[in-house]
């Protein structure tokens, strides 16, 4: 018994290091713009789709092309920041709701449209193997997209602590207004925000490829799970993000020793709501509180 | 929508009293120059749908908080209607209060914490209301027959089992509750909580600072949306007869909802209706001509059109209509 809690709890840590990743796209986008943006899941999707068809083209693992979807995933961001983001930055929020419901509309439709309403998925080298350790068993495919998603935070958070842009994006987050005096141009860095949280979002689609599949609208049922993390680590708080993907990831992952799978979502809505309803402002914000939102 | 125009001019009594019966005419005479089932069946839609999207729209619209998970009290509702008629064996309007306090309580359920959070996190909160029922619906099989879904057993016809060998009787049901709901949200938009949302949707701070009880207003203005719905979904799901976790809880007709009230105007009471019936006949001729690979051409569509109107016209067809009237009647005095 101990060893299916201790397996399942490590199957969590894993599973939730990805949806971290997955979410701090969303986290980032919303801490900078205020903008809550509900094709986020179709982003992942057109990371998994694009590093699929990559994948394929090129002959390569999809983990190999992750830093390409990446590329791909920053300019293809940024282009979507100026045509749909940027008219409606100082709509009211209604109006921003419906502007990316919108969005993920026409990249759910536009990609079915292209590929099929059909399920994809890649075959690795490594997707049977997996490391014993301690008497536990690790699957190969999801341990290589955790590493992935630990290197991915290591980046993000060097970027936002050491470099320039990142901390003039930080200071963006706290006081649009009052960064205009300090010479940085906002408009840019929503741009440059909403690039590189598309790009975190489009990589994790190509690291979690291996070990799952994609069609064109499995959007709709991560954009649920990114929504838990990141109202759970507080809206806006890239760390509250990380640490919520593992308790969200562990929280699933635990639930199906007791729940049949087909719900092991449930649980996942139930912590969801009680994030709402217990802790104003967001869960983990109260412990690793830096500024008030 | 004449109604509200002719509000502006020099008698506003007479005329919107006039517009009202113009428009009552028009919807209970629709019968007779909708002589075939297939328009009759679209009429029944555009009130149905209609009329669950100006109850959407009392809190989207006049209050500005996108609810992103309103099809679940109208699948409450469809459900409701279901397991009374086939398992029960009740009368489908003993099941409607059923499915209103059913509603009512989810709604306080998903109000009461959101509402005290600022900004997001109520749109947040609705969109995993959708999920949630379907993953009850389709659980929970003894009750709701799960995937399979539950059929209504064919009745004699008559009022009291909403089931009519013809059409027309039941066009008569659904126009009555549309006129019904056109005036509750007539009503609503001009009384003071109205007035109260009016305030919430263009400055909540100044809104609080004018003594508006901001919580009370949204939570009032949700459980009245909520039992419109929760109403709408009753009587579509008496008049499809059937129901299962994917039609009751579908995404689709959370989006309908959402783009009625954008397309026709959110700030106006009459806007929904408007938007659901240009939209209805298109979306039922769209979907039967695209199939296959080409459904997705219409809902790629749908997400075009969100975007354009909320960037361009973010008034929607009924913001146009009113430029263009004002621009005659002022054209007319010089």
């Amino acid at each position: 018994m101990l060893q299916l809690i201790l397996q399942s709890v490590a199957n969590g840590v894993l599973i939730g290091s990805v949806y971290g990743l997955i979410s701090v796209g969303l986290t980032l986008i919303f801490g900078v713009m205020n903008i809550v943006n509900f094709a986020q899941g179709e982003l992942l999707m057109i990371g998994m789709m694009a590093a699929y068809f990559l994948s394929g083209a090129l002959q390569l693992d999809p983990l190999l092309i992750a830093p390409l979807v990446g590329v791909g995933g920053f300019l293809f961001g940024m282009l979507t920041e100026r045509l749909v983001i940027e008219p409606i930055i100082k709509a009211p929020q209604s109006a921003q709701i419906i502007a990316t419901v919108g969005l993920s509309l026409i990249l759910a439709n536009g990609v079915a449209l292209l590929t099929g309403n059909n399920f994809f998925s890649v075959t690795t080298a490594y997707q049977d193997q997996s490391f014993d350790v301690l008497g536990l068993s690790f699957p190969a495919s999801f341990v290589y997209a955790a590493a992935c998603a630990l290197v991915m935070a290591i980046l993000l958070g060097l970027f936002l602590n050491k470099t320039r842009y990142g901390k003039a994006m930080r200071a963006t987050s706290q006081n649009r207004y009052a960064v205009q005096l300090m010479g940085i141009d906002p408009r840019w860095m929503y741009m440059l925000a909403f690039g590189i949280g598309s790009a975190l979002t489009m990589v994790a689609g190509a690291v979690i490829l291996p070990y799952t599949l994609t069609y064109p609208y499995i959007g709709q049922h991560f954009i649920l799970i990114m929504f838990t993390v990141v109202v759970l680590g507080g809206l806006g708080s890239v760390r509250g993000a990380i640490i919520a993907g593992l308790v969200v990831g562990v929280v699933q992952s635990m639930s199906t020793l007791v729940l049949p799978i087909e719900i092991q979502n449930l649980p996942v809505f139930v912590v969801f709501f009680f994030a709402l309803v217990l802790i104003p402002g967001g869960g983990f914000q109260r412990i690793f509180r830096r500024r008030p939102n | 929508m004449a109604t509200h125009t002719t509000s502006r001019a020099v008698k506003p009594r007479t005329s919107a009293a006039i517009g009202w019966l113009v428009f009552l005419v028009a919807v209970f005479t629709a019968p007779l120059y909708l002589d075939n089932q297939y328009d009759l069946r679209l009429a029944i839609l555009v009130c149905l749908l209609g009329g669950a999207s100006i109850g959407w729209n009392l809190l989207g619209g006049y209050a500005n908080q996108i609810s992103l998970g309103h099809i679940t009290f109208f699948g409450i509702g469809m459900y409701t209607v279901a397991i009374f008629q086939s398992s029960l064996h009740l009368s489908p309007w003993l099941a409607i209060p059923v499915a209103v306090i059913l509603s009512l309580a989810v709604a306080a359920l998903i109000g009461w914490p959101s509402f005290r959070l600022s900004g997001h996190y109520f749109a947040l909160a609705t969109l995993a209301l959708l999920p949630v029922s379907e993953l009850v619906a389709s659980g929970w099989e003894s009750l709701t027959g799960g995937a399979r879904g539950l059929s209504v057993p064919i009745l004699p016809s008559g009022l009291a089992t909403l089931q009519f060998d013809r059409p027309e009787p039941f066009f008569y049901v659904a126009a009555a509750f549309l006129v019904i709901v056109l005036a509750i949200a007539r009503l609503v938009r001009f009384s003071t909580l109205g007035m109260r949302l009016s305030a919430i949707r263009s400055n909540p701070e100044a809104a609080t600072l004018a003594g508006v009880d901001q919580f009370r207003a949204k939570m009032t203005a949700l459980l009245i949306s909520a039992a419109i719905v929760a109403i709408a979904g009753s009587l579509y799901g008496a008049f499809l007869q059937y129901v299962d976790p994917r039609t009751a809880f579908s995404w689709d007709t959370t989006l309908n909802l959402v783009l009625f009230a954008i397309v026709g105007g959110l700030q106006f009471w009459w806007g929904p209706l408007l938007g659901a019936a240009i939209l209805v006949p298109v979306n039922e001729y769209a979907s039967m001509q695209l199939s296959g690979n080409l459904a997705a051409l219409g809902q790629l569509a749908y997400g075009v059109i969100l975007l354009l109107l909320i960037i361009f016209q973010p008034r929607g067809l009924g913001g146009l209509l009113q430029t263009v009237f004002q621009r005659l009647e002022g054209g007319s005095r010089k």
